[in-house]
Parts: C-alpha cells; sequence; structure tokens
C-alpha cells in the first residue's frame, strides 16, 4: 500500500533524524553529567522513535528502543547515574537502532541481547522498571489531600491531522496513565456522518481527569511533540489557589476525583461518566437546560479565546519549516538554471532589437530571474553544524581506541553551505579529522613529557569568505615533520634530491597519491590511500586544501569550499571564435599585454603590472587554438593560493551568470576545464578550471 | 481496521447505507484497529440514526476491540447528542461489560 510506505518513509527519515539528535545529546551528556534538560531531550528522541516504530511495524525496533527508554527513565527519575558505561551502551543502542532501520536482515539479535543484559545489570536491582511507573501515584492512604498531588482537568484535542503525522493519539492518552490516576473520556461529537468524515482526520479530542504530583510540565511532556498544534488546557482541579468561581460546577467532580479513599476502580468508574456527571450535578441544583447551555457556551468561550491566543502564535510554527524531497529541490535548481540561460538570450536579443517594450519586459524578467536564483539557491543552504555533530562521535570513539584524549571544538556551525557541498564534504572530513587524531596528536603521557596539556584538541571551524567558505580543521599535535616528508618524496622519486621546495610545497606532497609517513599502519591511518582521495574530492568540489604546520605545535589543514556548485559568477572572455569563464570570485583585474610588452619580457611569460612581475598563461598556446591574436590582448589576473596568475585572453567580454552544466563523462579527464556553460545565444562556453591550468603549466615549466 | 485502509472501510460503509436498511457489523475476525476505525464506526452510527436505520455490533466482542475502545476513552453511560434512539454503540457496550462484571 503506498500509503503506508510513504508512511515508512516519513518515519525512516524522522527517526534518523532523531537518531542524530540522540547522538548529539548524549556526547552532550558526557561532559554535563546532571543536565536535565538533556537527560529529557534523549528520553524523548527515545520515546519517539518506540512510539513511530511501533506504529509504522518496525516491532523489532519498537521492542529494542522500549528497553533503553525504560534505563533512560531511570535516569529521568534520578535512579540511574549517568555514567561513561551508561553513555557507551546508548550510543551502541543508538547504532543497532540505526542498523535495524537501515538494514533490518543484517541485524544482529544477540547484540541487541548483549546491549539490554548490560543495560539491565546498570539498573538498581531493588528498583523495577514498572515500580519506577508506578511510584508517582498520588493518593495518600489517609485521604488528605496530599501537598503534592493535584488534581488535573485537561483537555486534549489534538491537530485534525495527527494519523498523518504517524502518531496515535490514543498512545499518547495512555502514557497518562503513568504519571497517575487518571480517566479519561472520548469527546465524539465532532465526528462528522460518514459520508463526510475524512476517515484519515482525527475528530475525536478527550476530556482527562488526571491526578498527579508530577506537575503540569509532566503532563505537557507526554503531548510535547504536537504541543504546538494541539489544544491542550490543563486545569488545576484541586489547587487551593483557583477561586470559587472558576472552581465552580466543577466541584462536586472534584471530590470525586481527590476522595483519595475510593478504590482505583470507583475512581475510574466515576470518571468515566464525567460528563454526564457534570450534567448531573447541574440537574441536582435545579438549573436548567438553558443555563447548563450558557455554563457551556461561557467554558467553551474561555477556551476559544485560549485557543485563538495559541492559534496567534502557530501559524508561525507551523509555516516555519517544510519537509521536501531532496531531489525536487534539485530539479527546481537545473530549472532555475535553464530559465537562468534563457534570460541570458532574452536580454541579448532584446539589446539587439533595440525595442523599449522588449528592453522593459526583459529587465523586469532579469531582476525577477536573479531574485529567482539566490532564493533557490538558499533554500539548498544547510548550515555545516549537522556535519560537525557527527564528527563528535568519531573522535570519541577513535580516541578512545587509539587511547588518547582528544576534545573537540567546533565554531561557525552556523556556515551555511550548499547541500550537496556538504553531503560530498563528509567522507574527506572524516579522513582529515582521523588524521588529526591518528597521526597529529600525540598519546597523553608524550604530551605530558613535552609539556603539553594531556587532552589533546582539534578545532573545526567554518567561515565564509567572499564566495567561499572556508574550513578549518586544526589540531595542536606533532605537526608535519617537512624533513621526513622530503625524505620519503625523494625515496619515491617524486621529487629530485637537489630539489628547492618551499614548505607548502612540501606540504602538498603529501596530497599525492601513495604518500604515507606513518612508520606502522595502523586501522585507522597510515596506509597512504587517502590525502589523494581527499585532494581528489575537494577539487572536485571546485575547492582547494591548504595545509600549514609546526612542528611540535599542531597543524591547521584549510579547505577552501565554493558555495554552491550550481550557479557561479563568471568572467566571460573570448579566444578567437571560442568563449570562456573564468570564475569570477577569484579574478582580481584585467591588464593589457601589447606587443611591446611581450618583446620586453624576452620571450618570458612575464608581464610587469605596476611594477609587480605577474607570470601569465597564454590560453591560446595552452588550448593549441590556430589564429593570429589581437595587437592588444588581455591578461586576467587571479588569484590563486596567494599567488597573482595572469591568463592571456583576446578580449574581455564581461561578466556573466554561469550555470555550470557537467561536461559527459567522456570529457572528465580534461585538464583545465571543470565544466561548461550555455550562453545567451545558445553557444558553449568552456569554464576554466583555473588551478589545474597553472599546475600544468608549472609542471612543463619544470620540464621546458 | 486501522488508518491505512480507513478510506476504503469507509466507502464500504457509504455503499451499505445505500443498500440496505439494517446494518450489522461482525467484528470477530477484527485482528487490529485503531482510532480511525472507532471514528468511522461513530460516523456510521450518527448516520444509521438520522436515517432512521439500525446499526448494531454482532457476535462476541473481540478483546482487542474492547481494549481498544477503553483505551481510546470510548465507553460512555449514555449516547452524545446525536444519539436520539438511545442506541449508542458505546453505552450499549459499557453496558454489556458492567452485566458481566456483576
Amino acid at each position: 500500500m503506498s500509503n503506508a510506505e510513504q508512511h515508512k518513509a516519513v518515519y525512516m527519515e524522522e527517526a534518523s533524524e532523531l537518531l542524530a539528535e540522540l547522538e548529539t545529546s548524549l556526547l552532550e551528556l558526557e561532559e554535563n553529567a546532571g543536565d536535565a534538560e538533556l537527560i529529557g531531550r534523549i528520553f524523548r528522541a527515545l520515546h519517539t522513535i518506540k512510539g513511530s516504530g511501533a506504529m509504522f511495524g518496525f516491532d523489532d525496533i519498537a521492542a529494542f528502543t522500549h528497553e533503553v527508554e525504560t534505563s533512560f527513565d531511570m535516569v529521568r527519575n534520578g535512579l540511574l547515574p549517568v555514567t561513561k558505561k551508561l553513555i557507551d551502551l546508548t550510543l551502541s543502542s543508538r547504532d543497532y537502532i540505526k542498523t535495524l532501520l537501515d538494514e533490518p536482515e543484517s541485524s544482529d539479535k544477540q547484540r541487541a541481547g548483549e546491549i539490554i543484559y548490560s543495560l539491565k545489570k546498570l539498573s538498581p536491582k531493588t528498583i523495577m522498571p514498572d515500580d519506577v511507573k508506578n511510584s508517582p501515584a498520588p493518593p495518600s492512604p489517609k485521604g488528605n489531600e496530599s501537598e503534592k498531588s493535584v488534581t488535573y482537568r485537561i483537555r486534549f484535542r489534538p491537530p485534525v491531522d495527527i494519523f498523518m503525522r504517524g502518531i496515535n493519539p490514543v498512545l499518547l492518552i495512555n502514557e497518562l496513565y503513568g504519571l497517575g490516576e487518571c480517566s479519561i473520556t472520548a469527546q465524539t461529537d465532532a465526528i462528522p456522518q460518514i459520508v463526510d468524515i475524512d476517515p484519515e482526520s482525527c475528530y475525536t479530542y478527550w476530556d482527562i481527569v488526571l491526578t498527579t504530583d508530577l506537575g503540569t510540565n509532566a503532563i505537557r511532556d507526554v503531548f510535547i511533540f504536537i504541543e504546538d498544534d494541539s489544544e491542550i488546557n490543563i486545569t488545576v482541579l484541586n489547587d487551593s489557589s483557583t477561586s470559587e468561581a472558576e472552581a465552580g460546577h466543577k466541584k462536586i467532580g472534584e471530590i470525586l476525583v481527590e476522595r483519595g479513599d475510593l478504590t482505583e476502580k470507583d475512581i475510574q468508574k466515576a470518571l468515566r461518566k464525567q460528563k454526564p456527571l457534570g450534567e448531573f450535578l447541574i440537574n441536582d441544583r435545579m438549573v436548567d437546560a438553558g443555563k447548563i447551555e450558557s455554563a457551556l457556551a461561557e467554558q467553551k468561550h474561555v477556551k476559544e479565546i485560549k485557543q485563538r491566543e495559541q492559534q496567534k502564535e502557530q501559524p508561525a510554527d507551523t509555516a516555519s519549516s517544510i519537509r521536501v524531497a531532496s531531489d525536487k529541490l534539485d530539479s527546481l535548481v537545473n530549472l532555475v538554471g535553464e530559465m537562468v540561460t534563457v534570460q541570458a538570450r532574452l536580454s541579448q536579443l532584446s539589446s539587439f532589437r533595440n525595442d523599449p517594450d522588449l528592453l522593459a519586459v526583459a529587465e523586469e524578467v532579469e531582476r525577477l530571474t536573479g531574485e529567482l536564483r539566490d532564493q533557490t539557491m538558499s533554500i539548498r543552504m544547510l548550515p555545516i553544524g549537522t556535519t560537525f555533530s557527527k564528527f563528535k562521535r568519531l573522535v570519541r570513539d577513535l580516541s578512545k581506541e587509539l587511547g588518547k584524549r582528544i576534545e573537540l571544538t567546533t565554531e561557525g556551525a552556523e556556515t551555511e553551505l550548499d547541500k550537496t557541498v556538504i553531503e560530498k564534504l563528509n567522507d574527506p572530513m572524516v579522513h582529515l579529522i582521523r588524521n588529526c587524531i591518528d597521526h597529529g596528536i600525540e598519546t597523553p603521557d608524550v604530551r605530558s613529557d613535552i609539556g603539553k596539556p594531556a587532552q589533546g584538541m582539534v578545532r573545526l571551524s567554518a567561515k565564509h569568505s567572499g564566495a567561499y567558505v572556508l574550513i578549518e580543521i586544526m589540531d595542536d599535535g606533532a605537526g608535519l615533520d617537512a624533513d621526513a616528508i622530503r625524505a620519503k618524496a625523494v625515496e619515491k622519486g617524486m621529487i629530485s634530491l637537489d630539489a628547492e621546495l618551499t614548505e607548502k610545497e612540501i606540504y602538498s606532497l603529501v596530497l599525492a597519491p601513495g604518500f604515507s609517513t606513518a612508520k606502522t599502519v595502523t586501522n585507522v591511518s597510515g596506509r597512504g590511500v587517502g590525502m589523494d582521495v581527499v585532494k581528489r574530492a575537494i577539487d572536485n568540489l571546485r575547492g582547494s586544501i591548504g595545509i600549514t604546520s609546526q612542528k611540535g605545535i599542531g597543524t591547521t589543514i584549510t579547505l577552501k569550499l565554493p558555495l554552491t556548485l550550481a550557479i557561479i559568477e563568471g568572467l566571460l572572455v573570448q579566444i578567437g571564435i571560442e568563449y570562456f569563464v573564468l570564475p569570477l570570485s577569484a579574478v582580481e583585474e584585467c591588464v593589457e599585454l601589447t606587443r611591446q610588452d611581450i618583446a620586453n619580457a624576452h620571450g618570458r611569460h612575464l608581464a610587469n603590472v605596476r611594477g609587480q612581475i605577474v607570470p601569465y598563461i597564454r590560453l591560446r598556446g595552452q588550448f593549441v587554438m590556430d589564429g593570429r591574436p589581437p595587437d592588444i590582448e588581455q591578461i586576467v589576473i587571479v588569484g590563486i593560493e596567494g599567488r597573482r596568475v595572469g591568463f592571456v585572453v583576446d578580449n574581455v567580454v564581461g561578466e556573466h551568470q554561469t550555470v555550470i552544466k557537467t561536461l559527459g563523462r567522456v570529457y572528465k579527464d580534461i585538464e583545465g576545464i571543470s565544466g561548461a556553460t550555455i550562453l545567451g545565444d545558445g553557444t558553449v562556453a568552456l569554464i576554466l578550471d583555473i588551478q589545474k591550468l597553472v599546475q600544468t603549466a608549472e609542471r612543463e615549466e619544470v620540464r621546458g | 481496521m486501522t488508518i491505512q485502509n480507513a478510506s476504503a472501510l469507509q466507502g464500504i460503509f457509504i455503499r451499505s447505507l445505500e443498500s440496505s436498511s439494517n446494518l450489522t457489523i461482525d467484528l470477530k475476525d477484527v485482528t487490529d484497529l485503531d482510532l480511525s476505525f472507532l471514528q468511522l464506526l461513530c460516523s456510521l452510527h450518527r448516520t444509521s440514526t438520522d436515517l432512521k436505520m439500525n446499526l448494531t455490533l454482532s457476535g462476541p466482542c473481540p478483546e482487542i476491540f474492547r481494549d481498544a475502545v477503553k483505551s481510546a476513552g470510548f465507553l460512555r453511560r449514555t449516547g452524545c447528542k446525536f444519539d436520539c434512539k438511545k442506541n449508542c454503540l458505546w453505552a450499549e457496550m459499557n453496558k454489556a461489560a458492567e452485566k458481566e462484571i456483576n
């Protein structure tokens, strides 16, 4: 059934999010063991995973999570201390749930058993989970009003679409039984006729009378996931502060509820009749029907006012976010890309025609398209923090495995980056962090020997810089050993013995395939596959890697990544009849190159720009293009890795909104071209990969 | 009898209202049900009452149905305001249950 599958898909998605949240909270809890809010968050995450799991037929998940939840219920009630062991076990449970979710066939029942057994061993033996649940049961044996126990009247009206959200309201309500003595009456008056009813909507609402000593917050906790969209009115029935007038007609009901000497069955019975009881009460007082109506209306009125107040806040809440499948977003971006291309054509066409009406329309379209593009791009932006939090777990597990003590700090988690970039960034980041932990940071005793704090530090930070995001991975470990890298490179024949390399160039050697200076290969890293993969991944994202390091002090790896992969601001240039695009963010300036300048340089590709020598690359030569260059050529000077390099072209056309199209697989190995774009008149312009071009030119220079 | 086939069930109920004047619902083969089913029953009862038709639940009432009704808080002493014929399904069930206890 497609509907059921859809629900399952939603559940899987939500559960994954909850598991991520669970993980983050657990790791935070490890640092602040007493934080009740965190414990609450963990409990709720487990609770929702269990509850919705059971609802959608993920019975294994529900059963397993129930056990874990039971333990955390004890934690929440202060019966079980937060220990490292507990957190370890809960993290393993989280992993196990993840397996159940992703690949249920491969789940290992034995492992589940072990986790549950260990969790149970942690719990104090004298207290069984059931006792915990029942312990807050309120009535004092003498029938005196217990100071803490309060009886509440709760009106719970779930949102109409509660079924569609995968929440079973009955389960929620039945949770109230866990808080204390409770009676539940369903109100069915809103259920429409069979022809009008939407069978997938919830029309039922409930009046609940609950006696508990846990306070209103505990009650609200039950409804926490739907609190914002539901009508939840909690009225204190027996609180002395409630004025007579307010208590009004509820009096008899209240007394019946509070008579602690009634048996549970009696209370259940009595309370089941809650609504008729109210009517009896009024009848007994010889109040006529009209007054009942008005009393009810008044009651309703008060509720409506409350409801209205709630609703005032609601629209913002409900409209604040919406879940959209990412492929829909991808196709939207593609469409916007096409739109930008077509718009460019329209602008070009209108400027040729020189028709004022057409020009006006074209300008309007241009403005709108620009806005549309920016909006669409911003939809795809996600804060990088989600990725950062994943690494917390990585650092924790790895450092434990390697017997190191490492703290991970993050900065700029709110920095936004294109979703695709974030996704593709995950693996390289994992690798870099592993490197920091394995190669970089020393073991605690080594560290204290050399006077560093025993606890190592890895810092992740992200920040915006123009059209790029800079991500820094910094550790305070041993740093890179330039001599060792050099020796290794010579040994591998990557550089000649007498090659003169700057420190930066030496560090960049580690990015070459097959390079590793680690003396022993651990299962974490050291096999020499990795940094080149990282490099390739970052290159594919059109980013770059920078490495700085100080021996004994630490290493900083900086990833420079473009904000988005889909559309860039480009500078359109022309060589012969061909068009090319350079990323505008890298372009610093454009200067002329005359025959005279070339003659003055005596055959070397160097230009004198305001007294500064700038090397340049003749693209005409690089791409082996025929034809004679014009007398005055243009140099587009770009900044690349802190240097200035010029690209010589025939003509600079101007700025261009570049919608990046990937070249087909056939062209994927072509160096110096990172993609293509379609211009307004339909011709194709290639996008230059300036970094690659510079590298190629440098290589040729060395050889030549 | 859950949300997953609630739409289908609604269709069946509507059709059965058109074809006959006395409706009997046999619950003995119900294996799973949720609130949506209870709502549908309530709704059907409401409509059938309006149309002056009889709706009864027949056969032995399965434990699962009784539990579901109870845990959803549907059991009641008297019918709702639409129940002019005083044969609310839930009130009937409640009476039956009380008889059993006594």
